[in-house]
């Protein structure tokens, strides 16, 4: 008996109809698909039974019965969902990826106030680390899979357009906030070398592939983001004298000077905080028909800093298009995402604020620093300037306006089966502005008499991009064998224009300053092109054993003629041993079993433009030389190596997927050395030689090994209750192998890292790069401890300080003496600032309508040298400079009389563990019109660590006054209508 | 599309730049600017010299003047740079940054000349098209290429010794040369340019002329003991006789020569000065730190026309006591520009400021009171070598057996500059009083903080086993030092990439 049975299939997690569900009589061959808004009719006999399918929900089996009218809700299965793994130029199924591919859905981002894509995955990737200060909006430094010398950043790709994320930003902060967080659907990082090899010259970091999101077919879906947000700074644990203690410490090791201290008890580092606000709305709408999709969003976020008169505004808008033509055979993508961000800037007072005299008062009458209490006496030229002048009477703004807009066309060729074509073209604009005015009461410009600074910025960059790629895919029925060759071309050419200019006794004219004493800086735009071909070929050999190789060949402006050009090869195999019929009897214990290896070369070209040949550059007007009556510009050679070529970073992985109880636990284990060879670096040349004391040239090697373990587990699947944990763990060993040509002298200190200098003294650093040690390892005393365990202090540096062995007494070679005196010689190489151990822990919980995420971090094994008690731990600072400075408190410890900056003492241990996010969150679900989730969050909530000084986490290992990291707490509303 | 050729915008390369008469003429203002400037960008920004950290550092009069001043009685600087308190204390090791920088500048400069002069060959002037007229002018500049690179390779035989000899620019390493065939080369350099370059004070300012080449002569020959173990002490009349027969006078204030308008006032005297400018030649190096790093304490910057001092150089009581009864300022050598208020004689604490008398000879003001068009960057130009030197000089030489020499002559000379100090008569001294210890301690009086004490010394056997002063060898009393001193290392990054160097002895 048949008759006609109506009904409606919902997304369980939206609401909604879902469009496009197979609707099939179990044990036929007839079946339906819902419309639209999800119904359907269908005709069945009685008892029947209807199967419910769609991608990425699981299956439903409802039996009939005599029921006229059918609501089935379909469930999202997380693991169809994941099956599909983006890797460069295409995407294959997770099953069958050979290389060392990690993707991270929007599921999984971290949660809270976060200005751009990059910082949604802090902690959730093996081998990623992802450092930002707390700067609101700041930048990111990235490193993936250990340390290294040239340009760590791995290259971003968004929805297959390279981004140029490295060169800085005028005016801006991070060059990926024009992004919207809430836009993007998907990351997936390439991390070992089989994969990101197909990026050639720029894979050597690692790849990071954006996804945004794109409509689906269904009904209009709008959803609306919005939260509001409090920070402060995340620790109380100054390390300095407030005013009382202060006044003891005077009384103490000072008393000449206890009757000029003021009497005020001011704490400065409070002045320049403040509890910040933040707020963000976000509405994006998205729905399809049957051949156009859509999706579109604005986003809004205000983010202040926890220091004063810092503040990020970014108002952002994601569009995407994709259409479907001829019967799906030619697809058409149009895609822009579009940021207008607003920052506000501060000069960084901290260290300041610690160093300033707390008995001394913010404000005082009739001072000539706009009231601004100020050591402003002609001798008092060096001592530290008000912090909260240096705030309030700076007015540092800056505006971005970036552009990201591409065309991608995919046509499946008619004539030949399983051949199409595909042409990307993307054209990437950015300006920015910095606007920055000093105001002539500020005391460095009040004593030189130079009236209001300005100082003006602006760079507009261009990247234009075209790829065409031809991809096929073929079946070989007769040996069971899958291929997918993908070649391509493209074309990428940067251009930036930058213009600069500062004046002094400025002049408000309209409401805007201008000077007349104004100098413009000649700065020379920048340009370069990349030209590449590539090709790929994926080969599965019974579902067992997949291969893959790749190979890029890239051009670069920034080679000379014989190196313009490199190859990058890579190959990987995979052998699912699941698949294997030896293997049947494990199918209760094993959902999946695979084992990897891969190979592969990439390199890095992330150095200045033209070092390939001596040009000579004019210099700028401010440093001539006099002839006569005329100031001759002057010209110089710059010194280059004309062979320089590529830095290539070869890679290996050995890795192992293995998945348990169908599924529900998967564990993967990677094993990897990355080594670059024909490192560039600046080396010293031969004094003479050549046109500098320092020529860039391939001549290092670095090698980065480590160990990586991820577990992704369904703890928990009931309907009441579920529990996921993703857990993941890396270490990292990184060595110097080579730098230079060395005859190695014995008592050569190595290189010193000249792009991070130390506070406490004009141009030093602790730094060094030395071969036989970890990269960037310092370099320092080693400090001696009298038996109570306390630093010795003296005058006499020998009575501090192992004199090191600096002299070959019986001419063996071997440097066995000390020499009697404490110089340069005696500081050695020793500590890592890099962790050895990172982990990462995210827990998703859901209790019915509760949920609550966390995720916790930690290093182990690295060291921060503590800049701020070496720059300020030292007695005489008391008195330095003519005024009364305050002083850090491990000077008691200490008991140092002066500075002693390259102690071994202030290398710590900086171990810690955090508690990164936390969220809980209650879903409405019983409102009809609409499902809403309310939330609130923490953020940087918790630090667990011995080390002594305020955050351990550094990206450098130097702690010296960066922008203090805030708690924040966040109450939030996401509404799906 | 494969086109990969892309191009600065602001830069070419030599075959372009080349064709440009006017490139000749900025390529020899670089190798003059390296002298002081430290990079392409005033004050600071693509610098020239990258081994060391700070780029003030990099300045070539800063790191010259730092060499001869800080390892003697005559300064200290209370600042703790790495490695800036082992110049006085004498405790100096091959990672030095200061002598690094001293270095690889002099090899800089030595390096640019070299490739000056293979750029402007006649034969490559043809090829690049440059007029006749032109190429005679190019002459000229190429003549005083091959001087700016004789004053680097005397400045690095003197301080480093052994040192190689490099005079054209190629990637093999370079060997150490001996003492005597660099001195021989500089003398040979110096013979052929001196009839090429411009007669006494007929050059653009700012430029050498055979005043220089005489001065740099007298220099040579005064030290070729030191260098060579040779006396040349006549050539060294000959030379200052030279000067002397070259129209110099003395100017009539002492006080103005370190001042803005020395180039105008006193160019009489000065035979080569390295220009400054407080807008257009700027540096964090040079003058700049001269003036700067002596004011603090209770010094009132405004008064030397800049806007705030650096607190770093004093003078010992070693210095002081050669100008007199240290008690009684005020009737001491009127050469004498100390500070003393709130700065006490003796130095308790190197790093105090306040320990020992400030010296404020170099200052940002004209002779008129005004201060310079920059209160950061100091317009007041550096003089290298000036008549007074000649004339203390030509009496040293004569004192020490130079035949040409006369006493008599010598003892006019020493007293034209005590009447210039003194204003009058009162400071002249009798031939009996003019002995060679006389002629050290006159130097100090007359050319005290312009970078020759170190030299001088030396020269006397007073700078490391013999001599004391406070602070030397690291003690407070001060104590003598080991010989191998007189001689500064090799940087142990050139021997750590250069096999064929070999570090001096001692180190």
């Amino acid at each position: 008996q048949s008759r006609s049975v109506t009904g409606v299939v919902t997304d369980s997690d939206l609401g909604g109809g879902l469009p496009g569900v197979n609707v099939l009589v179990k044990g036929t061959s007839s079946g339906v698909v819902t419309d639209f808004d999800g119904n359907f009719t269908v005709e069945v006999n009685d008892g029947a039974v209807l199967i419910f399918s769609f991608v990425g929900y699981k299956t439903e089996e409802v039996t009939v019965g005599n029921m006229s009218h059918i609501v089935v809700e379909l469930q999202l299965d997380a693991e169809e969902l994941s099956e599909v793994v983006v890797i460069g130029y295409g995407s294959v199924e997770k099953k069958d990826v050979t290389g060392v591919v990690a993707s991270v859905d929007s599921k999984q981002f971290n949660k809270g106030v976060i200005g751009s894509p990059d910082k949604l995955l802090t902690g959730k990737v093996a081998g990623l680390q992802i450092n930002s200060s707390g700067d609101p909006g700041s930048s990111t430094d990235i490193r993936l899979r250990g340390v290294s010398i040239n340009g760590e950043q791995p290259l971003f790709v968004v929805d297959g357009v390279p981004l140029d994320k490295n060169s800085g930003t005028v005016g801006g902060r991070n060059p990926l906030n024009f992004m919207n967080p809430n836009d993007v659907e998907n990351i997936t990082v390439l991390k070992d070398a089989s994969a990101a090899a197909i990026y050639g010259a720029r894979g050597a970091n690692g790849v990071i592939i954006i996804t945004t999101k794109s409509g689906e077919k269904g009904k209009m879906r709008v959803s609306y983001d919005g939260f509001y947000s409090i920070s402060r700074f995340s620790d109380n644990k100054v390390p300095i004298f407030d005013a009382d203690t202060y006044r003891q410490v005077i009384i103490d090791k000072a008393p000449q000077e206890y009757e000029f201290l003021g009497d005020a008890n001011t704490d400065w580092v409070n002045e320049v905080l403040q509890v910040a606000q933040g707020m963000q709305h976000n509405l994006s709408v998205s729905g399809g028909a049957k051949d156009t999709k859509y999706y579109a969003s604005v986003n809004y976020l205000d983010n202040q800093g926890v220091m004063r008169k810092t503040r990020n505004q970014t108002t952002s808008i994601g569009l995407k298009l994709n259409q479907s033509l001829f019967n799906d055979n030619l697809k058409l993508t149009l895609n822009s995402k579009t940021g207008f961000v607003k920052d506000q800037f501060s000069p960084n007072v901290i260290g300041s604020a610690l160093r300033m005299d707390p008995t001394r008062p913010v404000y005082e009458e009739n001072s000539p620093f706009d009231g601004y209490f100020q050591w402003g006496s002609p001798n008092e030229a060096l001592a530290t300037a008000n912090p909260v002048s240096e705030q309030d009477l700076n007015d540092q703004k800056g505006k971005t306006f970036r552009s990201l807009n591409s065309i991608n066309i995919d046509y499946r060729l008619p004539f030949v089966q399983g051949l199409s074509v595909e042409a990307v073209g993307s054209y990437n604009y950015s300006k920015g502005e910095y606007d920055a005015v000093a105001s002539e009461f500020l005391k460095s410009r009040y004593i030189n008499e130079r009236g209001v600074g300005i100082n003006d910025e602006e760079a507009t960059k261009k990247t234009k991009l075209l790829e065409t790629l031809l991809k096929y895919h073929t079946e070989l029925k007769a040996i069971d064998t899958r291929v997918d060759l993908t070649g391509g071309y493209s074309w990428q050419n940067f251009r930036q224009d930058q213009t600069k200019f500062a004046g002094d006794s400025a002049t408000q004219v309209n409401g805007k300053y201008v000077s007349t004493d104004t100098t413009f800086f000649d700065l020379a735009p920048l340009e370069n092109r990349l030209i590449s071909f590539y090709g790929r070929a994926n080969i599965d050999i019974k579902h067992k054993y997949l291969l893959t190789f790749s190979l890029r060949r890239d051009g670069s402006t920034k080679f000379g003629e014989a190196n313009k050009w490199g190859m990058f090869p890579a190959g990987a195999i995979a052998w699912r041993i699941i698949e294997e019929p030896w293997m049947n009897w494990s199918s209760d214990l094993f959902s999946d079993l695979k084992l990897r290896a891969g190979y592969g070369v990439t390199g890095n070209q992330d150095i200045a433009d033209y070092k390939y040949n001596t040009f000579y550059e004019l210099g700028d007007q401010f440093a001539t030389y006099q002839f006569g009556n005329e100031y001759v510009r002057t010209l110089r050679p710059i010194g280059v190596d004309p062979e320089l070529k590529w830095e290539e970073t070869v890679s290996t992985n050995v890795g192992i997927d293995v998945g348990f109880l169908d599924g529900r636990l998967n564990v993967s284990a990677e094993y990897y050395i990355k080594e670059v060879n024909d490192l560039l670096f600046n080396v010293a040349v031969p004094a003479g030689s050549n046109l500098s004391d320092l020529v860039l040239t391939n001549i290092g090697k670095v090698r980065n090994q480590g160990f990586e373990f991820v577990m992704d587990a369904v703890a928990v699947d009931s309907e009441n209750f579920s529990w996921d944990l993703n857990f993941n763990m890396s270490t990292n060993k990184n060595e110097v192998i080579r730098l230079d040509n060395s005859a190695f002298d014995p008592l050569f200190g190595g290189y010193d890292d000249r792009n991070n200098i130390i506070n406490g003294d004009v141009g030093q650093t602790i730094r060094v790069l030395k071969e036989g040690e970890s990269i960037y390892a310092f370099k320092v005393y080693e400090q001696i401890y009298d038996n109570t365990g306390k630093p010795v202090s003296s005058s006499n540096p020998l009575d501090m300080y192992v004199d090191q062995p600096t002299v070959d007494t019986d001419n063996d070679g071997i440097l066995d003496s000390g020499d009697g005196v404490i110089n340069d010689n005696d500081k050695v190489v020793t500590d890592s600032p890099f962790p050895f151990l990172m982990m990462g822990l995210t827990s998703n919980m859901r209790y019915k309508n509760f949920d609550l995420s966390f995720t916790f971090r930690s290093n182990l094994g690295g060291h921060v040298y503590n800049n701020n008690a070496s720059s300020m731990g030292y007695f005489d600072l008391l008195t330095e400079t003519n005024v009364t400075n305050n002083i850090h408190e491990s000077s008691y410890e200490t008991g140092f009389k002066t500075r002693q900056l390259h102690s071994s003492h202030y290398i710590e241990d900086a171990s810690f563990l955090k508690l990164d996010n936390i969220t809980l969150g209650y879903t409405f679900s019983q409102l009809k019109f609409a499902r809403i989730k309310a939330y609130v969050t923490a953020q940087n909530l918790m630090t667990v660590t011995n080390y002594s000084g305020i955050d351990p986490e550094t990206f450098t290992g130097i702690d010296n006054n960066p922008y203090p990291r805030s708690t924040t707490f966040i109450g939030g509303v996401n509404i799906n209508f | 599309c494969t086109d990969l050729d892309l191009k600065p915008e602001e830069a070419d390369v030599d075959a372009v730049v080349f064709q440009d008469p006017a490139s000749y003429r900025s390529y020899l203002a670089k190798i003059y600017a390296a002298y002081t400037l430290t990079g392409q960008q005033g004050p600071a920004g693509r610098p020239d010299i990258t081994i060391v950290n700070d780029e003030g550092f990099t300045s070539y009069i800063r790191a010259y003047w730092k060499a001869q001043e800080l390892t003697t009685d005559e300064a200290v600087i209370a600042w703790s740079d790495a490695g800036i308190r082992d110049l006085h204390y004498q405790t100096w090791s091959s990672n030095n940054q200061f002598m690094q920088v001293l270095y690889y500048r002099v090899y800089y400069i030595i390096a640019y000349a070299n490739d000056f002069l293979t750029q402007s060959t006649p034969s490559k002037l043809s090829e690049y098209g440059i007029s006749a007229a032109d190429q005679a002018v190019i002459e000229e500049y190429r003549a005083e290429a091959r001087y700016l690179r004789a004053l680097a390779y005397w400045h690095a035989l003197d301080m480093f010794r052994n040192i190689p000899l490099i005079t054209s620019i190629s990637t093999d390493l370079p060997s150490q040369a001996t003492p005597l065939e660099v001195f021989e080369f500089i003398e040979t350099e110096l013979n052929e340019v001196e009839p090429q370059l411009p007669d006494p004070m007929s050059n653009e300012y700012g430029r050498v002329d055979k005043g220089a080449v005489w001065m740099l002569q007298a220099k040579l020959y005064l030290n070729a003991e030191v260098y060579i173990n040779e006396s040349r002490y006549d050539e060294v009349i000959t030379a200052c006789n030279k000067v002397f027969g070259g129209g110099y006078s003395l100017h009539n204030t002492y006080a103005e020569l370190w001042m803005t308008d020395n180039d105008e006032l006193a160019n009489s005297e000065i035979i080569f000065a390295l220009a400054h400018d407080g807008d257009k030649i700027q540096t964090w190096g040079g003058t700049t730190f001269l003036v700067h790093a002596a004011i603090g304490g209770s010094m009132d910057p405004a008064l030397y026309g800049v806007g705030g001092g650096w607190a770093g150089t004093r003078t010992t009581y070693g210095m002081v006591e050669k100008f007199g009864d240290t008690l009684d300022i005020a009737n001491m050598d009127p050469r004498n520009f100390f500070y003393t208020a709130g700065q006490t004689a003796g130095i308790n604490d190197v790093a105090t400021f306040e320990d020992g008398y400030a010296v404020a000879k170099w200052v940002n003001i004209s002779s008129t009171g005004e201060a310079g068009v920059d209160p950061d960057f100091v317009d007041t130009d550096y003089p290298v070598f000036r008549l007074a030197d000649a004339y203390l000089m030509y009496a040293e030489a004569t004192l020490r057996g130079g035949a040409n020499g006369d006493m008599n002559t010598a003892l006019g000379y020493i007293n034209m500059i005590r009447e210039r100090a003194y204003g009058d008569t009162s400071g002249n001294i009798t031939i009996g009083e003019m002995d060679l210890d006389f002629i050290l301690d006159e130097r100090v009086r007359e050319l005290h903080w312009e970078g020759t004490r170190r030299v001088d010394l030396i020269r006397y056997g007073q700078f490391s086993d013999q001599g004391v002063w406070p602070w030397k060898g690291g003690v407070k009393e001060g104590v003598v030092t080991s010989s191998h001193l007189d001689v500064f290392p090799i940087p142990a990054s050139d021997l750590n990439v250069n096999p064929n160097l070999k570090q001096n002895e001692g180190y």
